[in-house]
This record gives structure tokens, sequence and C-alpha cells, in this order.
């Protein structure tokens, strides 16, 4: 229950999503806290102190000059939720980027599955659906035709330890756009690194485990 | 901001062409496209067969010698653009009139229609109408077709009667129609603002023409051969036209930015400069928003619970903890229904030009903080205390279609709108946000197109003050300082032989003695008398020239596109000092509207009954909305006040522009700038200017509004 509880305020504390979790922090989280189901909820900090490294990742916008540290805001088991620098977020569902809110330019949802499933299976063809939002407030539906191929086995610095990794680089084309995306999986699969198209006005997030 | 000007625009004509239909998409030629003098797309100073892109918006100053013309060309529909134009010509005078002024004012309109996309054989055809509503001035008619080779050279022949029918001039080849098109009669002048459909197509036709050619991406290079002879121009010694060949150049230095330079007629230097709006087209994009709260999904066995522990968390503490986080997203919660499986809010958005992006916030917090048993989210979205709707969503579709493609779409196939629920049941919060709220800002009243004065401004700040006694009854007004003026001292003006009332011609005289004054000062209560019937009172000063009492009805289904209302007011013209003081001149009008959604992005409004003046008639008006609040619409009013008798302009019709604010600035506000540029306001047709109308307040939460900005619900 306290878990909950900071984990909430943690939103708020990392100025993350702003004044918004400022005020959640107060005001939802005692809801949350005293829900007898809430256990798998914000599962963030640990205690008092440091937070838990696994809650926190390492985020790089290049085209938009912000890196930093980002909060995991909530875990939602099949996806979770960061804040990073300047109150942005995203969310990774399985390791893939599957939104991003408070960049402008958002992506607003993603269709990564196939991809993902190509990644597990070592590579693969892939259908990709990216969903951002036009000038008219409408939901643009983009898909993609994506190759994944391994690279092999890289040594990957994630800051606080480097551990060996497998590379994966997906390709992938769509009507009027191109981007490739990479990825380094550990031993288990998970997806410990990488870095993922976003959208045309804010090209690719990078985001690695701690 | 709402932008009332061009009043020589006329929506009938709209109509009539939106009915012939036939909307197509094209592709290649508003590639490379450039504007000409009169603002149009096309050549020098003869015309092409060209669309912007739909929905553009250009705003053109072509200037030469003597001549200074301001366009603003709207591209209605894929097909279709008007152009409103407002010119000065100095030492010009109409063409049967004697003397001349020393710098005459013009009004003008086009409308161009284009038939067809052009292909790979087919060039593109298009008609236009050149000022067939103002003064004729520059009135012609044209036949243009224009054919692209390659991505460098375009090339454009056309046909034009009227003034582009006025050198090179040959027997009109309608008259094998009727002998009537041999001739083209006067302009029957009057007081002006008429359509003269006696005129179009008639008279000597003659050909012109010319090429274009793209000489890099920023740069094109253009020639014409021009068949206007500026017949009434050359004869007061104005222009001298010793040739019809024209050339120049177009330089595009920035996207959305067009230059351009031509010698006219071998003898004079033409310049323009155009600025291109996209309403589509976001400065900020889809906007600055910062990030939402996360969504919670609940696991496993906590979707199934039937009920929650009330002892562990009081319903109470529910609403009152909901109320201060959904604070921090300018929702205010006024009242909360809660049940083991259902949560029903009724709120006020204030922040979210689109409820359905406040409706997407609310649910986030409602996810992230409620028991898991609740799985029902109702949102009713208040505007003024009156609950417009009601929104009512699953949870467990909220946990699935968070973040997934394609669940936007999905989300707004299984919600379901309905009216607001009955007010029983709803636990009322005590109010948390402070009731009283005031502000302090600048204020610009600039008044252009008025014949004689063409451009007046006035610059002041105004305090304004709002008190809401309860959600549904607030006071508010609205006290202004002017600070400067450029308006010369005007003189009162009374209404002479069979001319209405003055009911607006005097506004000078209340910009000159109210110097420091009460803009408004109002007590104003909503009401909703049935689920689909609303109400409005509003009592006091109720705009600058009127007080009195003014009472509006609204039947507007939630889901319904029709929606009619009814106005009844008591109006006394106020004293021109802006005090609390009244003239003798008192009036009771008002009107029934029906209000019409076209569902293809226009919408129309018919307002029937007795104007200010206590003339009787009737108002047509059709806006294009865009989908992110942008609208750009005309309107024109009949009454029985002959045109004659209205004066210039015969009758009241103008274009109007609202453009949201958070298109500007990119963060989320609900706020449009109160800018309005105020064009010639006659007495004939015209209305009282009552804040808050229902329909404006009612519509941000019924069908189509909600499908507008349902994009946004995850944003």
């Amino acid at each position: 229950m306290t878990a909950a509880l900071l984990g909430l305020g943690l939103m708020a504390g990392c100025g993350g999503a702003g004044g918004l979790t400022g005020a959640l922090q107060g005001a939802i989280a005692p809801l949350v806290g005293t829900q007898p189901t809430a256990a798998p909820v914000a599962a963030g900090a640990s205690g008092k102190g440091r937070a838990d490294p696994s809650t926190l990742r390492r985020v790089g916008l290049n085209t938009l000059g912000l890196t930093g540290t980002a909060t995991r805001l909530i875990d939602n088991g099949v996806s979770a939720s960061f804040a990073g620098p300047q109150g942005f977020t995203y969310t990774m569902r399985d390791g893939m980027l599957v939104s991003t809110r408070g960049l402008g330019d958002d992506l607003m949802a993603t269709d990564a599955r196939q991809s993902r499933a190509a990644l597990r299976a070592g590579g693969g063809q892939a259908r990709r659906v990216h969903e951002t939002l036009d000038g008219l407030d409408r939901i643009e539906r983009a898909e993609f035709d994506c190759t994944v191929t391994p690279k092999g086995v890289e040594t990957v610095d994630l800051g606080t330890r480097r551990v060996q990794a497998r590379r994966f680089d997906e390709s992938c084309r769509g009507a009027a756009l191109l981007f490739d995306n990479y990825y380094w999986l550990d031993a288990a699969g998970e997806i410990i690194s990488s870095r993922q198209f976003v959208s045309r006005g804010v090209a690719y997030l990078r985001s690695n485990d701690l | 901001m709402t932008i009332t000007a061009m009043r020589r625009g006329g929506a009938a004509s709209l109509l009539a062409l939106l009915a012939a239909g036939a909307v197509q998409a094209q592709t290649v030629s508003d590639r490379g496209l450039s504007y000409t003098l009169y603002g149009t797309p096309g050549l020098i100073d003869m015309p092409s067969a060209l669309s912007a892109p739909d929905g553009q918006i250009a705003a053109t100053m072509g200037r030469f010698d003597g001549q200074v013309r301001t366009t603003f060309t709207f591209q209605l529909l894929p097909g279709l653009s008007g152009s409103f134009r407002y010119s000065k010509i100095e030492d010009y005078s109409l063409p049967g009139s004697r003397g001349r002024v020393d710098d005459y004012f013009d009004r003008s309109f086009d409308l161009r229609y284009r038939f067809n996309d052009e292909t790979e054989l087919l060039p593109a055809f298009a008609v236009g109408l050149q000022d067939f509503l103002g003064t004729g001035a520059y009135s012609s008619e044209y036949l243009v077709a224009t054919k692209t080779f390659g991505d460098k050279i375009r090339v454009t022949g056309g046909l034009g009667w009227g003034r582009l029918g006025s050198d090179g001039g040959f027997d009109n080849p309608l008259g094998l129609l009727s002998s009537e098109f041999d001739e083209r009669p006067a302009l029957d002048f009057g007081e002006g603002g008429t359509f003269a459909l006696d005129q179009l197509f008639k008279g000597d036709a003659a050909l012109f023409g010319g090429v274009e050619y793209a000489a890099t991406d920023k740069l094109t290079l253009k020639a014409e051969y021009s068949s206007d002879a500026y017949e009434r121009e050359t004869e007061l010694g104005l222009i001298e036209r010793d040739s019809p060949l024209n050339f120049g150049l177009v330089y595009r230095p920035l996207p959305g930015v067009q230059l351009g330079a031509s010698w006219l007629h071998g003898s004079e230097l033409g310049l323009t400069g155009t600025f291109l709006i996209d309403p589509g087209t976001r400065p900020f994009g889809p906007g600055l928003d910062p990030a939402p709260s996360p969504i919670r999904i609940r696991q496993g066995d906590a979707r199934a619970a039937a009920t929650w522990d009330r002892a562990q968390i009081p319903e109470t503490t529910i609403g009152a903890t909901l109320q201060q986080a959904l604070a921090a997203e300018g929702v205010e919660l006024s009242s909360i229904e809660l049940s083991d499986r259902a949560v029903r809010l009724r709120y006020t958005n204030t922040r979210y030009r689109a409820e359905a992006q406040a409706m997407g916030r609310i649910a986030r917090m409602l996810s992230l903080g409620l028991p898991d048993s609740i799985e029902r989210f109702t949102l009713e979205p208040m505007q003024r205390g009156v609950p417009l709707s009601a929104v009512t969503l699953s949870r467990s579709d909220i946990e699935a279609f968070a973040d997934t493609a394609g669940g936007t779409q999905a989300l707004s196939q299984r919600l379901v709108l309905q009216d607001a629920g009955p007010r029983d049941g709803l636990e009322p919060l005590p109010r948390l946000d402070d009731r009283f709220s005031y502000g302090l800002a600048p204020y610009a009243r600039i008044t252009v197109f008025n014949g004689d004065d063409p451009f007046q401004v006035e610059l002041g700040g105004q305090l304004s003050a709002r008190y809401e006694i309860t959600d549904s009854l607030v006071a508010s007004g609205t006290l202004r300082q002017q600070l400067y003026t450029n308006r010369e001292n005007p003189e009162l003006i009374v209404a002479e032989g069979d001319e209405p009332y003055p009911v607006r011609r005097n506004a000078a005289l209340y910009a000159d003695q109210g110097t420091t004054g009460i803009r408004d000062l109002t007590l104003a209560q909503y009401g909703r008398l049935a689920p689909d019937v609303y109400s409005r009172a509003t009592l006091g000063y109720l705009e600058e020239m009127y007080g009195g009492l003014s009472t509006e009805v609204l039947w507007k289904p939630a889901d319904s596109r029709l929606g009619l209302g009814a106005e009844v007011s008591y109006a006394r013209q106020r004293d021109f000092d802006l005090g609390f003081g009244f003239q003798d001149y008192d009036v009771v009008t008002g009107h029934a509207s029906a209000y019409y959604d076209f569902d293809n992005r226009f919408y129309g409004q018919v307002d029937v009954g007795r104007y200010l003046a206590g003339d009787w008639g009737a108002t047509f008006t059709l806006d294009r909305e865009f989908e992110n609040g942008w609208s750009v619409g005309g309107y024109f009013t009949l009454t029985d006040v002959p045109f004659d008798a209205y004066g210039e302009g015969s009758f009241d019709k103008g274009i109007r522009v609202s453009i949201p604010l958070d298109y500007v600035v990119g963060q989320p506000t609900r706020r449009e700038a109160s800018t309005s540029l105020a064009s010639l306001q006659r007495d004939g047709g015209a209305k009282l200017r009552v804040d808050g109308r229902l329909y404006e307040v009612v519509r941000d939460g019924h069908l189509n509004d909600l499908e507008d900005g349902w994009g946004r619900f995850w944003k």
C-alpha cells in the first residue's frame, strides 16, 4: 500500500506530468492506496531513500535536446508508463514504444505486436501501425512494412553497468516515411535498450534500463 | 478571435454552388501556386483555373501605380474559392460618374469554381465571377483553362467578359444563344452591394492567357497577355497602357510567404505580397499539451469485484479527492453519483477546447483512483452551470484501447451519448474554485471599410470581472478606458426620410463620448427546462449600445443535427457616455432560429424575426467549420427596410472568421481572442449583441463537436 502511495507521489516529484501529478499526489493516491488489489499498481519506490533502479530509465530525444532519467509512473503488467525530463511521458508495452505524450507531435498509439514477435523469433517480417494526431484533430493511421534483422551480440553501456546483448535492427517502410529502430535484448529476451521511432516531429526516443 | 468583416460577402451564391455538388480534390494543380494582383490564384493580373489547397486562406496586397488591392481568398471547397477585396484607387471615379475623389475606396467579391482536376491530357477548367456584388469597378467574368507540362511549365488561356473583354474584344460568342448577350448593360448601381446578374457574361468577349515557368522551387517567372484595357483608368489619365503584355516573377522566401514583382502594360511596376494561412495546419502541430496522467489497468480478479468497501473509502472522500485531482486539469467537479458499479460526474471543463479531450483526462483520473468494482463512467459536461449531454464509457474499454492502434475510433463507436441525466442522485460538492474572477487586458477596435474613413482604430484597457452566484447564475461586467483613437469628432446621425432609426450608425459617438465607461454589466441565468430544452435570461447593460432584458430558449437534443431556438429581448438604447443612463429609443426585438449541421463541415443558421430598428426580416448564415475549431462563414440579412433606405450596401451582409486560441499558442485553452474587426454597420437588419447565446454554449457537448474533437481524447 505504501508503495502505491509513494509511486504516485513519485510521479509528482519527478516533474513529470507537471502540476497534474502534484495534485494526484494528494488527491487520488489515498483512494488507490486503500485498494485491496492495488498491488501491481505503481509499484514504484521501495520505501524511503533511493528509487529502485528497475523503475528508472535513461532516455534521450536528440532532436528535442532532451536527455535524462525517466521514472516509472505506473506498471500495468502488460505495459508501463514513464515520465521523462520536462514532463513528457511514454508507454512501453513489453519493451516496444506504444505512445508518447507531452512532446507535441506525439505518437498517439501503436500496434507493434508483429515486430515484437519477430524480435522474439530472432528476425523476420512485421507490419506495424502508428497513429498520430493531425492539425484537424483527426487520428492519422500509418502502416509500415518492417524487416527485423539480427545483428549479433554487442556490449551495451547502460550507464551503471555494461552488459552483453543481442542487437536487432528493424527497418520500416511506409507510404511516405522510412525509419530504423534498434533493439538490444538480454538473455531472457527482454528489451533492455532501444532506439524507437516516435513521429516526424520528434524522430527517435532512446530508452535503456539502468 | 472573431473577426467580423468583409461586409460584401454573400452566402446565397455559395449555397447555390454547393448544391451543385461535385467536390474534387486536386493534386498537381495546387503545386507552385502563386497569386495575382487581385489576390486570386493566377498569372500577373489575369486569373488561371487553379485552386489553392482546400481550406487555405490567402491574404494578398497588390500595388501598382495608384491602386492598392487587399484581398482575402478562401478556398471554401476543393473546387470553390471566394475572394473579398478592399481596394484604394487614387483619383478614380466610377464609369459614368463625373468628377473624381482623392482616394476612391472599393469593396469587391469574387467567386471561382473549378470543374475538374487536371489530368495528363486534360487541363483544369474554371469559371469565375469577379466583383459581381460590389460597385462593379472590377467586374468581369471568365472561363479559363490551365495545363501543367512537366515540372516547370504551366500554360493558361481564357475567355473574358466585362473588364476582361475590354481589350481585343470580339462579338460575344454567347450571342449565338441569345441576342441579349451582345450588349453589356450599364450597371444599375443604386446603393451598391447587390447582384449585378443582368451584366454577367454580356457584351464583348476577349482572349487572355499566359505562361508560368518554375525556374527553381522558390522562383516562378511569368508572362501574360492581358485583355483588360484599363479603359476608365486610361481615360482618367491614371494609367498609361502601352502594351497588353505583362511580365513578372514570384519569389517564395519562406513557406506561406510569396513576394512578387511585375512590369505592367509596358509602363508600370507592380508589387505583390501574399501570406497563406492553412487552418488545417497548426503552427504547433497537434498541440503542446502537457502529458496527461497514466491509465491504471485493473488486474485480473479486480475487475470482477461486485462492490467496494465503503468503510474504507467513504463516498464523500472519493468525491472530494476527485474534485481536487480534476482541478489540476482545469476541470471543476460539481456533483457526483457513485454506486457499486458506476460513477456519474457533472463538471465544467475550463481548459480544453474539445470536451472530448477533457473527457479523456477525466477517464484517466477515474481509472487511477476509483475502486476496481466501478466499471461504468458517465461524464456529464456542463457549461454555464447547464449539463449538456451524458457520455458513458466502459472502464474496460478505457483500459483496452489506451495506446492501442484503432483505439480512438473503437472507443468512439462504443461510447453511449445521451442527454444529461436527472439531477436526482447526484451528490453536490462544495465549490473549491474562486467564485470571483477578474482580468485586466488591453483591447483594440479597428473599424475598416467605412467608405469615408476607411481605417479607424481605438486602443485602451479593460477590466472584466465575474462573480458566479451559483454555477448557472452569473454577474459579470467590463469597464473600459480608451487610451487612443484616430476617430475624428463624429456628428450625431439622425434618420432622414424613410431611413430606419440610427440604431447602429452612431457607434462612433459611443467611442467618442464613452472614453471611460461600462461596456457591459449583466446578470445572466442559464437553465435546463427539459432534457433537450435550455434557457437563458440576461438582464442589464447587454452591450455597448443597448441595455435591457434578453431571454432565449433552445431545443437541441445531444445527438441531433437540428436545433431550434427563440429569443425575445427588450432593448433600450444607452447613453453615448457608456454610463448608467438610457436614451428614449427602445424596441422589442427577437428571432426564431433554426440551426442545422449539414454533416459535411457546413453549418447553417436561419433567424427570422424583428431587428433592432423594428424592421422584420431574416438572416441566413453558412459557416464552414474545421474540426480544430476554425470557422469561416458568411451571412446576409434581408428585412423590410428598402435597399435605398438602408443606404450604402443595400442590405447587411458579411463574412466572419473565428480562430481558436489554442491553434495560435499551441497550449490548451477554451478562449477565442475577442478581437473583432468591425465593418460598416448600418441600421437595417441590425441585431442585439448578447454574450453567451445558447447554441454556442450547448453545442460543445453535443454529437458533432464531440466527434470533431474525439481525436484528442487520448491526447
